[in-house]
């Protein structure tokens, strides 16, 4: 199961446990194409519309996503399965995410008995190395990467877990003293492994409680997290959608600035600056820690 | 350009989302995303409706506490932002 889904997948997916052959109900289909694919005239690498996405990703694979719940795949023919499962896992995934008007947050994230907290952004940023640092203090490990957010009938945002395991280059690895399992390719990404932590969130819905969105602090803040309000926020869930392209590409301005404004008034969202490779294991998880235990008495936290 | 006499409105078509105290909006013609807040969004809360610009001078010295020079010159800068990213509408017809 992933984001709650029962998937179908005609290849193999590293650390998702195959769904029985003879499901016939999955809701999500992952299926090798037949013939040949629909993108090899195409002048663009990137298509959207509203039923049907296109993505090429160069000498590796293309992608045809359908409807939220169908993707087919045309292989490039020295392509790895590992490779191929980079983009299929990242922004075909997130692509179908969008078209269930679900939206997928480049985000790592844990949770506790409370709910679910996620660490936004951009790549290099240190989502997975602060979910690497907190699994570690026996919070349970969501997601990394993506988190795929949503609302349930009452309004409440949540999510369900997505992938969990964690990238990690070798040095995160023994600084968390992790056991790597494997490489995450062997051409691409291919300085990092997968990690699975021994603490990791069951197959539920869970309300999402707050976002730190993190920024590399270059002067040393003396306080490195501050809240975020207004359009501040707003524009922090922005700038941090997943595979933002396919908004221009199918115009949904509207609908994804209705979705992050929504969501910034109902969750607590933080700037959190911080230096992956020089802050102390010990000194930010326990600062980390510490904001969180603050959760649901936070002056902060928007209603 | 821009004058006290020039009749302007905001463009009807731009998205808008409440992130109080804040106003985001988004432009589907040009895929960018704003944000207005304190006099901004209440210059553009005025401007819903065709409004000359020497009126709504003449309400904001009302309500702010700011000499009319000042108040000409930073209104006409703000909107001729608004313009030159495609939010605003010069109308040359006289209003009713």
């Amino acid at each position: 199961m992933l984001c709650g889904w029962y998937t179908r997948s005609d290849i193999s997916l590293t650390g998702v446990p195959p769904l029985e052959r003879n499901r016939e109900d999955a809701d999500v289909v992952i299926q090798i194409g037949s013939g040949r694919s629909p993108l090899v005239n195409a002048a663009r690498r990137i298509e959207h519309s509203f039923e049907r996405s296109y993505l090429r990703i160069h000498n590796v694979v293309d992608f045809e996503i359908s409807e939220g719940r169908e993707i087919r795949i045309w292989p490039a023919t020295e392509a790895t399965q590992k490779d191929i499962e980079i983009f299929l896992l990242g922004p075909a995934w997130a692509t179908l995410c969008h078209q269930r008007k679900i939206l997928p947050l480049h985000a790592s994230a844990i949770a506790n008995e409370t709910g679910i907290t996620a660490f936004a952004g951009h790549p290099g940023a240190g989502k997975s190395t602060i979910a690497a640092m907190l699994s570690t203090l026996n919070y349970e490990l969501v997601a990394d990467d993506i988190l795929p957010v949503d609302f349930n009938q009452e309004l409440t945002p949540g999510a369900w877990p997505y992938l969990r395991r964690l990238k990690l280059h070798r040095d995160s690895i023994t600084r968390f003293a992790f056991t790597p399992a494997e490489k995450v390719s062997e051409n691409l990404d291919k300085e990092k492994y997968f990690v699975y932590p021994k603490f990791r969130s069951a197959d539920k819905w869970r309300r999402l409680e707050r976002i730190y969105v993190l920024e590399k602090d270059v002067i040393g803040s003396h306080d490195p997290i501050e809240p975020l309000a207004g359009a501040d926020a707003v524009r922090a869930l922005v700038d941090q959608t997943y595979h933002f392209d396919f908004i221009p590409g199918t115009r949904q301005f509207g609908e994804h600035l209705a979705f992050c404004t929504r969501l910034a008034s109902k969750v607590a969202i933080y700037r959190l600056r911080w230096t992956p490779l020089n802050a102390s294991a010990d000194e930010f998880g326990s600062l980390i820690c510490q904001h969180l235990k603050g959760a649901g008495r936070d002056p902060d936290h928007a209603s | 350009m821009l004058t006290l006499n020039s009749i302007i409105q905001r463009e009807p078509e731009i998205i808008t989302a409440q992130a109080d105290p804040d106003l985001m909006m988004v432009s589907v013609a040009m895929g960018h995303y704003y944000a207005l807040s304190d006099v901004g969004r209440q210059i553009w809360d005025a401007i819903e409706r065709p409004k000359r610009i020497s009126d709504l001078i003449a309400d904001l010295t009302t309500t702010y506490n700011v000499d009319l020079a000042s108040c000409e010159e930073q209104t006409i800068s703000f909107l001729a932002s608004l313009l030159d990213e495609g939010l605003l509408q010069v109308k040359d017809e006289p209003l009713d």
